[in-house]
């Protein structure tokens, strides 16, 4: 069987039916070839060569006329036939201007139209007449057309340079994000390595103002009270003037930053000249805008971050999300640096107290010590003195008896057995008899004399004395405690009426019911008596002094009693010392420094604590914490 | 020479002791001195079986023990031997520092006293009263 050559026909049409139609109706005799659009079709031209093209003319995009012109252009010789349902006057005429070689309508008719195929694709060509008016409907409907299309594309350049745009601001804005998370990353990592919190502080304002290119950054920490918002670290602008001179704000209405630590939210001032609150410093004259954060923990707020930009409307939500963030880490640090500053605090303290208690417990025992062997003097001084009186009221009686009586008298068997005893001793009497003689008589006044004797011997007992007080200062009257069931109000009462103070020095508080103590009352009584009375004396000479003396149930199973006076307080300084033995800030006016000793040693010994809190000029206030009875 | 009451003192320290001892024979009491609970139990024991025993003893709390060797509190273990022999006997119990809570050791096991040595008038205040009683 021969192979038949079949001819190419390209069919431009955007309905599926007709495309069927003409490829049932063709199929046969030649090779359809099917286009939905005008552009593909154009395009398949390109690559299939053609030996026909049957073209809608009601094509989406371009006309079919168009399409045609276009194909005849790129194709002089294939024949080009129109095919459509539009039968309108002029449609013919403007088929054939665009280049087609004939024009046929739907519906389709199938009996002709293979024919008519065959006669296209065999040289026929239709013939226009009057084309004139046709030619110049044809040209104006292309130029319209171009129009539309030139507008269309206009818009459409338009349409991509704001999008363009559009983008450039999307990359701006994730790249500022990036380095806003890059900086919030740079300050969480700083927090977790840095537990100073100065260092901190500082290290965080600098990385806003570096990072967002701020004008200042501030952090504020509320003061112990909680009434002031202190400046701690700034950066940009003046940011170390105003640390130095110790800027601070109010909490509460007056700063945003006060208005911000008491609502506990943010605030942003977008121009600061309309907003009410602004902190606004001289230092500072060109803030636009500001955005002030509270740094907040669990509940707890410390303080304040505060970003000001010279320029208005300087924040973004993400810049205020970002700091927001930042805001959040800080206060998680700042927590962290407190705690371990309590840790460090309550360390030293310990090392402190241990030290102290140390010294004290070193002292008390040396103190025992000496006092213990200085014990015996006071009463072997007496017995010297006692037998020196002895001798000599036992000489003076034989001297004044007649001799022949004297070997006669008990007294002389004591006598002349001290002699005999002396040569025991190998104490040489006669030697030193001899000795006596050889010396003026004006040199007797310092030998012999009894009255030197006597001041020596006192002398002796004095110092013992001396040493057995303060012994006894210390570890309280040498008796052991009498422990009982003790009221503190009534004891309190007690020792403060015995203490025979003016009238309205002394403001006495005492808890109603408070738990009964076991204790031993005298040295209570002591103690409470050596606390008053120091601060009665660190009152001297002041205007309206007070002593405030309260006692009210504290930590359980302990009465808390406290002694306050509004004196001139204790020097850091010295504040530990004051509980070492010796310790006196009475100089010569008396007191041997073991007041405070004795006290603690008392109050510990009842199982209690004892301790002082003072600051320089604002008074002294001992605390005593006594065990109740269980 | 007839003394009122007979003491007997266990110290370790000499010169305490024997200060102690010259203050109270002084004053007209017959003291018996031993330095260790050993010779402090012998010399009771020898007091017992004759017709002049102890009527009061002073014992130092800290003082060589039983063992021969110096011992924290063996005042207290001479105390109770001594209690052993005679039930009545009062005791003091004497000591260089104020320690409240051997003192409560002490007086619970059975001491009528506690003294801290220094004074020794308060010493004898204190036995006078128990004597007395």
């Amino acid at each position: 069987m021969n192979v038949k050559f079949r001819p190419k026909i390209l069919y431009i049409e955007d309905t599926p039916a007709s495309r069927q139609l003409v490829s049932r109706l063709l199929g046969q005799d030649y090779i359809v070839l099917e286009a939905a659009d005008p552009l593909s079709g154009i395009e398949l031209a390109q690559h299939t060569n053609p030996d026909l093209i049957i073209v809608d003319v009601n094509l989406p995009g371009m006309s079919g006329h168009e399409v045609a012109t276009r194909l005849k252009t790129l194709y002089p010789e294939t024949p080009l036939v129109a095919l459509t349902a539009d039968t309108s006057p002029g449609g013919r005429e403007r088929a054939l201007i665009a280049g087609c070689a004939g024009y046929l309508t739907k519906p389709i008719d199938p009996d002709t139209f293979p024919e008519e195929i065959a006669e296209f694709l065999a040289g026929r060509r239709d013939d226009l007449d009057e084309s004139t008016n046709e030619f110049r409907a044809y040209q104006a409907e292309l130029v319209e057309r171009l129009e539309m299309k030139i507008r269309e594309l206009t818009d459409i350049a338009a349409r991509n340079e704001y999008l363009l745009e559009q983008n450039r601001q999307i990359i701006a804005l994730l790249q500022r994000r990036q380095r806003l998370l890059e900086a919030a990353a740079r300050v969480s990592h700083n927090i977790t390595s840095i537990l100073d919190l100065k260092q901190l502080l500082d290290d965080t304002v600098a990385v806003i103002c570096d990072e967002f290119g701020f004008y200042f950054a501030g952090i504020f920490l509320l003061d112990p009270a909680e009434e002031w918002a202190e400046l701690r670290a700034g950066h940009g602008e003046a940011g170390e003037a105003l640390v130095d001179e110790g800027f601070r704000v109010p909490v509460g209405f007056g700063s945003m930053v006060g208005v911000a630590i008491e609502e506990r939210k943010a605030r942003i001032s977008l121009d600061v000249d309309e907003e009410t609150v602004y902190f606004r410093h001289e230092y500072l004259p060109k803030t636009a805008s500001e955005l002030v954060m509270p740094l907040i923990f669990k509940d707890q707020v410390f303080g304040a971050l505060s970003v000001q930009s010279d320029i208005p409307n300087a924040f973004s939500d993400d810049d205020s999300t970002a700091l927001q963030g930042l805001a959040d880490q800080v206060a998680v640090a700042i927590n962290n640096a407190r705690l371990l500053q309590d840790l460090d605090a309550a360390n030293r303290e310990l090392l402190r107290t241990k030290t102290f208690e140390a010294i004290a417990t070193a002292t008390g025992e040396a103190i025992h010590w000496v006092g213990n062997k200085a014990a015996p003097i006071p009463a072997s001084a007496g017995r010297v003195r006692e037998d020196l009186t002895h001798l000599l009221a036992m000489f003076q009686t034989l001297l004044v008896l007649p001799e022949t009586e004297r070997t006669s008298h008990p007294f002389w068997n004591v006598v002349q057995n001290t002699f005999v005893t002396a040569a025991e001793q190998s104490i040489d009497l006669s030697a030193n008899a001899e000795k006596l003689a050889n010396l003026s008589p004006n040199a007797f006044v310092f030998l012999g004399d009894l009255e030197s004797t006597l001041e020596d011997l006192q002398i002796i007992e004095q110092s013992a004395r001396k040493i057995l007080n303060i012994k006894e200062d210390l570890i309280g009257p040498a008796r052991k405690p009498r422990l009982e069931e003790l009221n503190i109000a009534a004891m309190l009462r007690e020792t403060i009426s015995g203490m025979g103070l003016p009238a309205g020095v002394i403001i006495s508080d005492f808890g109603p019911d408070l738990p009964l103590i076991s204790a031993d009352a005298r040295q209570l009584d002591n103690v409470f008596g050596n606390l008053i009375k120091n601060a009665w004396e660190a009152l001297d000479g002041r205007a309206a002094p007070h002593i405030w003396v309260r006692a009210f149930p504290s930590e359980p199973g302990f009465i808390h009693v406290e002694v306050e006076d509004n004196g001139p307080g204790i020097p850091a300084e010295i504040r530990e010392k004051i509980w070492v033995s010796f310790f006196t800030t009475k100089g010569g006016q008396g007191g041997t420094g073991l007041g405070l000793a004795a006290c603690m040693e008392i109050i510990q010994q009842s199982g209690g604590k004892i301790w002082v809190e003072s600051e320089n000029g604002q008074g002294a206030k001992f605390i005593v914490l006594l065990p109740v009875i269980k | 020479m007839q003394y009122e009451h007979k003491i007997l003192l266990v110290d370790d320290e000499p010169l305490i002791r024997r200060s102690m001892q010259k203050t109270l024979s002084r004053l007209g009491f017959e003291v018996i001195t031993a330095d260790n609970c050993i010779e402090g139990l012998t010399t009771f024991e020898a007091a017992q079986r004759s017709d002049n025993p102890f009527d009061l003893a002073l014992l130092d709390l800290n003082i060589p023990g039983f063992t021969g060797q110096p011992q924290e509190g063996a005042g207290l273990e001479l105390l109770s031997r001594l209690h052993e022999k005679s039930p009545n006997l009062p005791v003091i119990i004497l000591t260089a520092y104020d320690e409240v809570h051997k003192a409560k050791v002490a007086i619970s096991r059975g001491a009528r006293e506690y003294f801290v040595k220094g004074r020794d008038e308060g010493l004898v205040d204190l036995m006078d009263a128990i004597l007395e009683k």
